[in-house]
């Protein structure tokens, strides 16, 4: 089913809006997002970011450039609420949704106007205010015939800004925009398109077809398209099936201590397990990556036997990978990686291995389910004291399911 | 070691404001920001906004007069408190309303308000102390200092 016109609705500084809904307080006021463990920023409001703050910035670097801003802590659970909300909303709005990212997603706009009773400008700018009296978030709304020229409009349309590209005023939109700011344009394609004399969107729509496909391969072809309003790829309502899923990260400082490893190693798989149990899938390879400083130093793949998300069968997948990785660097990341996934529903049982997942591990899960995240866990964990001693000492990261992109 | 507190203008009575001439503390973080009133422990008389006997009053920080009989102290640590170290005292717990706190150069949220005691010296005159409590990990690498104030119903 095709649509005439897509919108993009993108939050702006979502985080820091996200904080704004629950402390009041925080309004106008200079404002970073701490992240990891509250070393650096990871989102500012606009008013930080006028003090040249910006993200990644060191808490230390970012208090001296704005000694009255306030930081506060991420949130990752508060934000996918409000992320939620503003998906329900838009979903009463609109026929077909897509949650692209947590901040940001695509709708079909073509029952806006009747939804509100309004022409295009003025339905978008009620869709703007229903969002900011609803959800409580300002967002910035892009409306074109295509994906990317929406996502442009939005962009362009920031802070808090309302942007109908259509066939008059295209042309102009486009020539003030430089090529660098279309999403899937990165810095070398970039220079490759400068090089050929294209600097500006409307040089890029322009261009010659095939010399656009000679350079970005087809996937700049498709933006070539979307440029010239015609809409090349879907609305994607729900995403399709994950190909891997991984969890892991940093090791908290490299280490060469065997019970740290151990101990990181099965608390990864117990987020994998998780993560398998939330999205209905079981593995049937599984991959150990170990890292030295982010260079992947080692990396390890043993097929199952049968499909799983059981602890035992992954726990005796992962050990000997684990035993069997060099010793003589100090590591600092690990994941732990499901392969070749396959839906629950859909796998012939054996009768002669271990179910897919045993009677423990469900009462494990009931368990944490109800009390929280890790309330029941594999004693092998307990080297990482640092972790289980003060709550505020984790190495989680932000798992919202059912968007398409971070 | 929370050096200073902030709370909201709208968020004290008008009465308190005048009374304690409120007005020369007055700050704003941005021309759209909400005033603040800065409560700093550096002020020539150091106050808090604490929440006692059921209303909103502004009291002493700490105390610093040495013909008082109270502690000469601006903080108390938990442990200290615990180990009855101030029991002669009787101290009397008390919530200290804030919006955000400062240690060392950084601003942090204050979701509910900071855990205070409360001692009353000699003369009946009170004086309230800041709860300290080891850091958490986070808040060390936030501020870079091992302890933090006691939050109400939060841990950064």
């Amino acid at each position: 089913m095709g649509t005439t016109l897509i919108g993009h609705i993108d939050s702006d500084c979502f985080y820091v809006s996200c904080e704004r809904v629950r402390s009041y307080t925080l309004r106008g006021v200079p404002c970073g997002v701490l992240g990891n463990q509250g070393a650096c920023v990871i989102a500012k409001s606009y008013e930080l970011k006028s003090y040249g703050v910006k993200t990644g910035h060191p808490i230390w670097e970012a208090k001296k450039l704005c000694p009255h801003a306030v930081f506060v802590k991420r949130d990752f659970r508060w934000y996918e609420v409000i992320s939620r909300r503003l998906l329900d909303l838009l979903k009463m709005v609109s026929p077909r949704v897509e949650y692209y990212s947590i901040d940001e997603m695509f709708f079909d706009a073509g029952e806006l106007q009747r939804y509100f009773q309004l022409p295009l400008q003025e339905a978008t700018r009620a869709l703007q205010t229903l969002v900011q009296d609803e959800v409580g978030v300002p967002v910035s709304i892009g409306i074109a015939p295509s994906r990317a020229l929406a996502k442009l409009g939005s962009d362009a349309a920031k802070p808090f800004g309302v942007r109908i590209v259509d066939r008059e005023n295209c042309e102009a939109f486009l020539r003030s925009q430089p090529v660098g700011e279309l999403c899937g344009i990165g810095r070398r394609s970039e220079r490759k398109l400068q090089d050929r004399n294209i600097h500006t969107c409307w040089d890029f729509r322009q261009a010659d077809r095939l010399l656009i496909r000679d350079l970005l391969t087809i996937k700049g072809e498709a933006l070539w398209w979307e440029l010239r309003g015609d809409s090349v790829t879907p609305i994607q309502t729900s995403r399709p099936p994950h190909k891997a899923i991984a969890r892991g990260g940093s090791c908290g400082g490299k280490t060469s201590d065997p019970e740290r490893i151990r101990a990181w190693a099965v608390r990864n798989i117990e987020r994998l397990i998780e993560a398998l149990d939330h999205h209905r899938v079981y593995a049937r390879h599984i991959s150990l990556q170990i890292d030295a400083n982010k260079t992947a130093l080692w990396l390890g793949r043993t097929p199952l036997a049968v499909p799983s998300a059981s602890f035992r069968t992954i726990y005796d997948a992962v050990m000997p990978m684990l035993a069997a990785a060099p010793q003589d660097h100090l590591v600092s990341h690990m994941h732990i990686i499901a392969e070749n996934l396959v839906w629950r529903d859909r796998i012939q049982k054996s009768l002669f291995f271990e179910d897919a997942q045993s009677p423990l591990d469900q009462i494990k899960r009931n368990i944490n389910q109800k009390l929280g995240r890790f309330a029941i866990r594999s004693a092998e964990t307990l080297p990482l004291h640092e972790i289980y001693h003060d709550t505020t000492h984790n190495y989680d990261i932000c798992d919202i399911s059912g968007k398409m992109c971070f | 070691m929370c050096t200073a507190i902030t709370l909201a203008w709208r968020e004290i009575p008008r009465k308190l404001i005048r009374r304690f001439q409120l007005e020369e503390r007055v700050i704003q973080r941005s021309e759209t920001a909400d005033k603040e009133i800065l409560f700093l422990q550096r002020h020539r008389q150091p106050l808090l906004p604490v929440f006692y006997q059921g209303e909103l009053q502004i009291l002493p920080w700490g105390n610093r007069q040495r013909n008082s009989s109270a502690p000469l102290a601006w903080w108390c640590d938990v442990a200290t408190l615990q180990s009855g170290a101030w029991a002669q005292y009787h101290p009397e717990p008390v919530e200290i309303l804030a919006n955000f706190g400062l240690e060392r150069g950084v601003w942090f949220l204050i979701r509910e308000g900071l855990q205070g005691v409360l001692i009353h010296d000699q003369r009946e005159q009170p004086s309230v102390y800041l709860l300290l409590q080891p850091a958490s990990h986070y808040y060390q690498v936030m501020t870079g200092y091992h302890r933090e104030p006691v939050f109400l119903g939060e841990q950064i």
